[in-house]
């Protein structure tokens, strides 16, 4: 039988690790594993993971949004700025996408 | 039965081609999908030409048909059957002139009667013409000459169809395929031409045999070989032409039968006449003798010629085929002539040379030996085929298919082997049977159910925008700037762009317009049939356009006439011009002049087209002056989308001058994209491919509808989804009806929709052809019942994305997914299936 991954993702860390080694492509599978680690604080994995899902599809907003999330509290503000000019070009009117630009801008923390 | 003269002969063809095209005519108008996108619109001229002057067709074709009647008989000859014939003849023709049943035929089943009586006419004229004799022949067909000849043809057939993909490849093919796999191509190639040639040789070598256990006279043999050649007419019919108009089921099978019944026979009275008394030659070379050719060295130099019209096949019939069928007709005559040509070869050779062909002694010795060899290679064939796959996976090379797809794009005479001999069973089969069960539904009653976004509709609170909908035939999302960066020819829709929202990932629900225009204003997908009716039930766009007091400026297309209610009030764009030659400048010049007159600004004004200028039919055949300004493209599509893109720019600097782009939400879009040689695929019949199902999809808001509004440019998007964006925009908030319908594109500025992980279905128009849309449209799984075979992309890079290997977990997952939400359409529409 096809595995759950790819229509219904599981929640734990594991198991989404063991979901993107299936499918290391899947893209949904990255951005639920980014937020298992941002849940759990670790921002450094929750970054890898996100900037992963980046270079597999560019022009991912929601990708790009939670990388420049990221990267603002990492104090990367450079890359914040980066990510979040793309993600409001993407998302055009969004306000979230506006504030996190903002933030990244000001080098806030979120 | 004596010899005939050459017009007599003529004569009797006139009569059976005026017959044939009549059936053909009236099986064209009773397939729905037929008759709603080709005779109807008008697509090709001649249709309506031939209802026209049928009458007088008919009458020409008796009195032509009388004249070589009455010749005989003033000689003496009388026929009472030839008299009854001619007397029903006159009767029909008479009442033909009060009932132009021509013109009243459409898609019931009295035009599949009126094709098989059509048919009725040629097949007693060919029974009344052989009188009862036939050709004499005084030689019974010699197997092992026969073997020889099938196995050099197939050897003819690959060499020819050989160099003319070697030579495409080395003089046209963009992305030229590799050496390896053009060497596979290749052997591959010369395999299943070799398998095929050997098939056919059985087949008719088991029919002698079988017919010499019944009666050792020579005539039966010549009816079984004319028996063999009906089935071979029955089977291209049954499996290839019809299908290509999704002609199926048994009405497709009975009218197929009697059609090849009646070319069998019709030929067979020609070789009559030609052959009479004249008892030269085995019954294969009589049955032959209407391709005549003289001599060794004219078999040798009509071998030689074929391979020139075969290296221009493919792009010459490009801009009038449909599905590829004049290509495989095309290739199907090559294979006659070759076959006649090289049988003619050998002939000569033997005489020429006696031991050339002469029969080993090993033969004489095993007289079945000409029919075991054949068997043994498809013995072999049949066992490597089946072990192949293993094999294959077991040397860990992939893609065994996409290979040969892709030699088979440069070798008609392969790919119509592979199509015609492709076969599915199990689940494969049951899945597709499914597929064509819930699709191209015909000649059954399904009532129309009510869609409807908002419920129940009152008028917008605030005055509406004006709204403009252009739907671009078959426009490429690759082939415009805004989405493609190497395109340097369409500055006026770059300009437009950068005012407006441009949706990356935008497709159509359907592969092609007859239900993509539906699915646009539906707003959702509908059930796969042309169509229901009345279908303003349905119509969710224009009841849009009614509740907000719009002023309908349309192009009225064939199929957005069938949507709409009777008796709406539309000032009609490109009124008297066939929709074929709908032209997006002539149109958008006649839309300026409505909106400058003024009697226009009472209210709302909804301008709608489906401009025809990039569609294939029209812009493949447009020469290209200056080809060289569009390399990496294909130019006869780019010069015309360089035309349109002068006149849409235009078009909105004239709607800025008068002071309505503010107040207009104006939407570029296409109705599907189309094939232009990707791969050797050419147009979108049956097809899901990537560029059939990308579209651009270009949204510009007036400033006071933008404020405040967001939209994500990376989410998947749908043509489905610009109606219920219109009843978002004009207020209003459409209902969440689920995946098959459209959802609005614009949010409120925060979190939009998300469907990232939804799947999509999407849909051939045509045929039996689904795909599965996932991952926020970066993956495609495509289940063609049509060509037998399923197909899975990554989209996710440039433009065409890359072919992916289908496993089995894939394969059940996306069949699962396909399966559940064609179910789900046929709930809604309480179909049954059929």
């Amino acid at each position: 039988m096809p595995d759950s991954c790819e229509l219904s993702a599981p929640t734990s860390i594991a198991s989404l690790d063991a979901c993107r080694k299936r499918h290391p492509l899947d893209v949904e599978i990255l951005l639920d594993l980014g937020l298992a680690y941002q849940n759990a604080g670790d921002w450094v994995r929750a970054e890898a993971v996100y900037t992963a899902a980046v270079d597999i599809d560019p022009r991912d907003a929601e990708a790009r949004h939670r990388l420049g999330d990221i990267l603002i509290r990492r104090g990367d503000r450079a890359g914040a700025v980066r990510e979040a000019e793309r993600t409001v070009s993407l998302r055009p009117g969004n306000r979230l996408a506006l504030d996190l630009l903002d933030r990244a801008r000001a080098g806030g923390t979120p | 039965m004596t010899p005939r003269s050459i017009p007599v002969l003529l004569a009797r063809a006139l009569n059976a081609l005026f017959f044939l095209t009549t059936a053909a005519y009236c099986a064209l108008c009773y397939v729905p999908f037929a008759y709603e996108q080709f005779i109807r619109p008008e697509l090709v001229a001649w249709p309506s030409q031939f209802v026209s002057w049928y009458h007088y067709g008919f009458w020409l074709t008796l009195f032509i048909t009388a004249l070589t009647i009455v010749a005989p008989i003033r000689k003496g000859q009388f026929q009472w059957s030839m008299i009854a014939y001619l007397a029903v003849c006159l009767l029909v023709g008479v009442w033909l002139l009060n009932n132009p049943v021509m013109s009243t035929v459409d898609t019931s089943a009295r035009s599949l009667v009126l094709a098989l009586v059509a048919l009725s006419f040629p097949i007693t004229l060919a029974v009344i013409d052989h009188g009862g004799t036939l050709p004499g022949c005084s030689i019974r067909v010699d197997e092992s000459r026969l073997m020889g000849s099938c196995l050099a043809t197939a050897g003819v057939v690959w060499a020819v169809f050989a160099t003319s993909a070697v030579y495409r490849v080395v003089a046209f093919e963009g992305t030229r395929p590799p050496v390896s796999l053009l060497a596979v191509g290749l052997c591959a190639s010369l395999l299943v031409h070799v398998l095929l040639f050997c098939g056919l040789f059985l087949g008719v070598a088991l029919s002698l045999r079988l017919i010499r256990l019944v009666t050792s006279a020579l005539v039966a043999e010549y009816w079984a070989l004319i028996a063999c050649g009906a089935v071979a007419a029955w089977f291209v019919l049954r499996h290839i032409v019809f299908p290509a108009v999704t002609f199926t089921g048994f009405a497709a099978t009975l009218l197929a039968a009697v059609f090849a019944t009646c070319l069998a026979l019709c030929w067979s009275a020609l070789v009559c006449g030609l052959r009479c008394g004249n008892p030269a030659g085995d019954s294969m070379d009589i049955i032959l003798s209407p391709i005549r050719i003289r001599s060794g060295w004219m078999a040798g130099l009509t071998i030689v010629l074929l391979t020139l019209p075969a290296m221009g096949l493919s792009r010459a019939l490009a801009g009038i085929d449909w599905d590829f069928l004049l290509q495989k007709l095309s290739v199907l005559l090559f294979w006659g002539i070759a076959f006649a040509a090289t049988r003619r070869l050998l002939a000569s050779a033997r005489a020429s040379y006696p031991t050339v062909g002469k029969d080993p002694a090993w033969r004489s010795a095993w007289p079945s030996s000409s029919i075991a060899v054949p068997l043994v290679i498809v013995a072999v064939y049949w066992g490597v085929e089946r072990g192949a796959p293993s094999a294959l996976a077991a040397a860990s090379i992939p893609y065994a298919d996409y290979t040969f797809d892709r030699y088979a794009s440069i070798d008609p005479s392969f790919q119509l082997v592979r199509d015609a001999t492709r076969t599915s069973g199990g689940a494969t089969a049951a899945f597709y049977a499914f597929l064509r069960r819930n699709s191209t539904i015909a000649h059954v009653e399904v009532p129309p159910v009510n869609v409807d976004f908002v419920h129940p509709l009152t008028p917008p609170s605030e005055p509406p925008p004006h709204v403009f909908l252009f739907v671009v035939d078959s426009l490429r999302r690759d082939y415009l700037s805004p989405y493609n960066d190497a395109v340097s020819f369409t500055p006026g829709i770059a300009a437009f762009a950068n005012d407006s929202f441009v949706f990356d990932r935008a497709f159509t629900r359907y592969g092609a317009t007859g239900l993509a225009v539906p699915s646009i204003w539906t707003g959702g997908m509908t059930l796969h049939m042309q169509y229901i009716s009345p279908y303003a039930p349905m119509n969710t766009l224009a009841k849009l356009l009614d509740a907000g007091g719009y002023q309908r400026l349309m192009s009225l297309d064939g199929i957005t006439a069938r949507l709409s209610r009777a008796g709406t009030a539309v000032r009609q764009l490109d009124r008297s011009v066939r929709v074929k030659d709908f032209r997006f400048c002539n149109t958008l010049s006649e839309l300026q002049d409505m909106l400058r007159s003024g009697d226009t600004r009472s209210g709302p004004i909804f301008a709608y087209s489906l401009p025809q200028d990039i569609h294939m039919s029209n812009a493949f055949t447009q020469p290209v002056p200056d080809a060289s300004r569009y390399q990496g493209f294909f130019p006869p599509v780019a010069s015309e989308v360089q035309r349109i893109d002068e006149c849409f720019g235009r078009f909105v600097d004239f709607l800025k001058l008068e002071g309505l782009f503010d107040d207009s939400i104006v939407i570029l879009t296409s109705d599907h994209g189309d094939s232009l040689g990707e791969e050797g695929r050419v147009g979108h019949a049956y097809t899901l491919f990537p560029e059939v199902i990308r579209i651009p999809l270009i949204v510009h808001l007036p400033p006071a509808l933008a404020r405040g509004r967001s939209a994500d440019l990376s989410e998947v998007a749908f043509s489905s989804d610009i109606t219920p964006t219109l009843y978002s925009l004009l207020g209003y908030e459409p209902a969440d009806l689920g995946p098959l319908y459209g959802a609005p594109l614009f949010g409120d500025g925060a979190r939009g929709r998300d469907r990232r992980r939804d799947p999509f279905l999407i849909a051939s128009s045509y045929g039996p052809v689904y795909g599965m849309l996932r991952h926020n449209g970066r993956f495609l799984y495509i289940a063609d019942a049509v060509g037998g075979r399923d197909y899975a992309y990554d989209l996710s890079d440039g433009h065409l994305g890359a072919r992916v290997q289908i496993t089995p977990d894939l394969r059940r997952l996306n069949w699962d997914l396909i399966r559940g939400q064609v179910s789900a359409i046929a709930t809604e529409y309480h179909f049954v299936g059929r």
